[in-house]
């Protein structure tokens, strides 16, 4: 027999009136797809040789955490100040903003953060690993390798033969790119760290190499690319050196050029030669052996400039030979179609002086035959791994002349291979999430605003001197003007689109990041569809 | 940029519960969201029939965090003007009354309390969020159904050849001392005229923009999309009426083609399928466009420089 139910009416509540909330409807169970927020690869990192999080130290530029900021740009980039006056800046070109309206300047912003973190930088590890490492040539791939390998803690002596390090950098790179104190600096820095330099001494002459094998537990040879390669041609002999031009130029002398000359080069030395000597008064001409639409995108900028100063090409032509006629040096050029002479365009030029600025080769000499097979270094273009045990090899020494971020990166992953190796694991190399592109993008976020110009010299301002910097970078402000055009691609910066529009309050908003409450989430999609930058994907729950 | 809101902040009056019943991806509980940050805790809802009947969830469940009166279709407008009487005669001052209405409880069935309550100047706030139908019946049309739109009373072969009601002007023509209209998808341009509608004593109008993705056939992801769309098309513009004649308009849109924003919505396929609708769609929404710039222009004595590239497009 049913219970009877006995309750009087005051026991009921007087109207139908709310009891409970709604919460009581796990409503995840009506989703087909789940958002997911997870951080993706911006096309700049994805581009940039030596992957800089760039949408990352950005949006701690535009929060006003210039610390934060330099510290992640450090983590992939440990030069931001060298690379921001002399790298070719191939993020750029990749950049979503590009198809919008104008690519964000990013190695302008670099050079901002890099420079403000200057004198900052260089702690020393908290912890010691006991191990030693040697790097052998104290240019930017050894300098690169040593800071990373010391951040890890371990104890790093870099042999240069120079007395100072630096290597091209400090000898070669006019005072007016790369001033001496930021080079100075970022080598103060590694000094605070606790890198050790052994300077003026030459591995192959003051030591042996296998010595340093015996004495440390991993050896990285970053001996560069600095042999001259000039091409063999009669009277090549009566030539000056460009090189040695260059390097008396930085050390403060002023040599008389004057009138015609001409400079001959295959790449970056070439532009640069031809525009000291524009600086030192003379008309200087650039004999180059490819079209002007083959320069490589990493010497178009450095093109450019010397364009803007009045340097002359000659385009697509190959010296065939030299001789000294009346205290003038009479230059017999041909057209070159890239594999050979083409015939019967041979034609003499006649320069007050001709300089051979040729990219230069590395020296393998004083290495053992193990490791060589003629002349060339056999070695594991991401981790510098040799047939050697313990012997590493980065930078120009095995790629041959590059650009510098390629030279920062070959370092950068080489310094990762050797603490791999002296940890007794396997390097892996790192691998990046899927890149965001355009599509992703919702631009109505985002209104139009022009690239923010950074300061400059005019052409004309620039060419009377060689020491004033001819880029003057960002001031703060200009800086945070800049940062703030960026989309921040692929990476979540706390914006709260998804929480403002999502209908069903199941994005809650926790220590300032977006979290997504499975329990409620009806999967509707407006929160990947609203995310400006591409980081909340929709993923499918089940299958039907 | 980071928090890219200047109006709306995090965990600041989030007074709606998840696991209401609302569709996926539905306007009307974002819009519901929004205005609870502004209004807080000290606020009434007055629901008419209308989605947000279901929304809010079957007895004995609620999904907000405030009291809720449900109430009969035609009668948001006096019910409010009740409660807030009542209110008053406890002394209760600061608690806004809201009453809370679909389209249809606000365009058709409600209009004869509506006006009442507007002509008498209650101090009330009226917020109709409209999604161009009755879509909790099952996609009928009403008054605010749009030109060209399919609805289940509006079939494909025959779609709504009339375009929609203009509540701002009735509202106007009340003199009523604000009324405005607002979008889901400008957040901040909401919040900032519903702070402004709760300074003000009197009665209070927002007509506020909230695409319905079922009823709409759309994916339900583009919900705000749409309503952007909808914005920076010229066919749903946001302004503001003062005391039935001062307009200003809020935001100047980028004037896109209006098939930027059919072309989302399945109830839009007629139309896009004849162009000779499509153009006179396109020419209405213009000189709709235009005859409000020069009511602004009236108002203001001048015209902002973003507005003459929407005028010109005009012509």
């Amino acid at each position: 027999m049913a219970k009877k139910y006995d309750f009087k009416a005051s026991e009921l509540p007087i109207s139908p009136m709310t009891l409970t909330t709604t919460l009581e409807n796990p409503t995840g169970g009506w989703r087909s797809f789940k958002p997911v927020i997870k951080n993706k690869t911006a096309p700049c990192t994805a581009t940039c040789p030596t992957k800089v999080l760039i949408p990352h130290f950005i949006d701690s530029l535009v929060k006003g955490d210039l610390d934060m900021a330099a510290n992640l740009l450090h983590r992939n980039n440990p030069f931001p100040s060298i690379t921001g006056r002399l790298c070719h800046a191939p993020c750029e070109l990749p950049c979503n903003r590009g198809k919008y309206d104008e690519p964000i300047s990013i190695k302008q912003l670099e050079r901002f953060v890099g420079d403000y973190y200057l004198d900052k930088k260089g702690k020393p590890p908290r912890r010691e690993t006991g191990k030693r490492v040697a790097i052998v040539g104290g240019g930017l791939a050894g300098m690169a390798a040593a800071y990373y390998l010391r951040s890890k803690g371990h104890e790093v002596v870099i042999y240069d033969r120079n007395p100072n390090l630096g290597g091209y950098l400090r000898y070669y790179v006019p005072e007016y790119r790369l001033p001496l104190a930021v080079l100075d600096a970022e080598v103060g820095a590694l000094e605070r760290m606790g890198v050790k330099f052994v300077l003026n001494t030459e591995v192959g002459k003051d030591i042996g190499f296998e010595e340093l094998k015996e004495k440390y537990d991993a050896v990285i040879l970053a001996h560069g690319s600095s042999a001259p390669a000039n091409p063999d041609f009669p009277g090549v002999e009566l030539l000056k050196s460009g090189w040695d031009l260059m390097k008396e130029v930085r050390e403060g002398a002023r040599p008389k050029v004057s009138g015609k000359v001409a400079v001959l080069g295959n790449g970056y030395t070439a532009f640069e030669v031809a525009r000291v000597l524009r600086r030192l008064g003379a008309d200087p001409f650039v004999i180059y052996p490819t079209a002007k639409i083959r320069i490589p995108f990493s010497d178009r900028e450095i093109f450019t400039l010397a364009e803007e100063e009045g340097v002359k090409f000659f385009f697509a032509k190959v010296p065939l030979k030299a001789e000294r006629r009346n205290g003038k040096v009479i230059l017999t050029v041909a057209e070159w179609d890239g594999k050979d002479i083409v015939p019967a365009t041979e034609r003499e030029m006649e320069f007050e002086e001709v300089f051979l600025a040729y990219e230069g080769t590395a020296d393998h000499g004083f290495l053992p035959d193990t490791i060589r097979t003629d002349g060339t270094l056999k070695a594991d273009r991401r981790s510098g791994e040799t047939p050697l045990e313990g012997v590493f090899v980065a930078g120009e020494s095995v790629s041959g002349p590059s650009p510098v971020v390629n030279v920062i990166y070959s370092g950068r992953s080489v310094a990762a291979a050797v603490d791999a190796y002296l940890r007794g694991r396997t390097y892996t190399p790192e691998s990046m999430p899927e890149v965001v592109g355009y599509e992703r993008i919702v631009t109505d976020y985002f209104p139009k605003a022009p690239r923010v110009p950074e300061m400059r010299l005019s052409p004309t301002e620039r060419i009377h001197s060689l020491t004033r910097e001819e880029v003057l970078g960002y001031t703060q402000e200009l800086a945070m003007k800049e940062a703030e055009r960026c989309f921040n691609c692929g990476f979540c910066n706390a914006c709260g689109n998804c929480y403002v529009f999502c209908p069903d309050y199941t994005i809650k908003w926790v220590h300032g990041r977006p979290k997504v409450d499975y329990e409620y989430c009806k999967g509707c999609g407006v929160c990947s569809e609203e995310c400006p930058r591409g980081v909340i994907d929709m993923v499918k729950e089940r299958e039907f | 940029m980071s928090w890219a809101w200047v109006e709306v902040k995090p965990n600041e009056n989030d007074l709606m519960h998840p696991g209401h019943l609302a569709c996926q991806g539905c306007g009307a509980t974002i819009a519901a969201r929004l205005a609870l940050k502004v209004l807080g805790r000290k606020a009434v809802f007055v629901i008419p029939a209308s989605c947000w009947s279901v929304i809010d969830g079957a007895w004995p469940q609620h999904a907000l965090q405030i009291p809720v009166f449900h109430t009969a279709f035609e009668t948001a407008a006096i019910a409010a003007t009740g409660i807030r009487a009542a209110l008053d005669m406890k002394g209760k001052h600061d608690v806004h009354v809201v009453a809370w209405a679909g389209d249809g409880g606000t365009f058709d069935i409600g209009l004869q309390a509506l006006s009442g309550a507007a002509e008498r100047n209650e101090n009330i706030i009226y917020i109709t969020y409209d999604n161009e139908a009755y879509m909790n019946t099952g996609i009928q049309r009403s008054s605010s159904t749009p030109l060209g739109a399919w609805t289940t009373t509006t079939p494909d072969e025959r779609p709504e050849d009339k375009p929609k009601k203009n509540m701002m002007e009735i509202l106007a023509a009340h003199r009523v001392p604000y009324a405005a209209t607002a979008s889901i998808a400008y957040p901040d341009d909401f919040i900032r005229k519903l702070k402004k509608a709760t300074q003000v004593k009197g009665f209070r109008f927002i007509h506020l923009f909230s695409p319905c993705p079922p009823g709409w056939k759309m994916a339900s992801n583009l919900s705000v999309r749409s309503a952007r769309l909808a914005v920076e098309t010229k066919i749903f513009p946001l302004y503001e009426i003062e005391d039935g004649e001062v307009y200003t308009i809020t935001h100047w849109p980028k004037g896109l083609p209006v098939e930027e924003y059919f072309k989302l919505q399945g109830r839009f396929k007629p139309v896009l399928k004849d162009p000779d609708r499509l153009a006179y769609i396109q020419r209405y929404v213009e000189t709709q466009w235009e005859k409000l710039v020069r009511l602004h222009e009236a108002s203001h004595g001048y015209l902002p420089e973003e507005a003459r590239a929407t005028i010109r497009s005009a012509i």
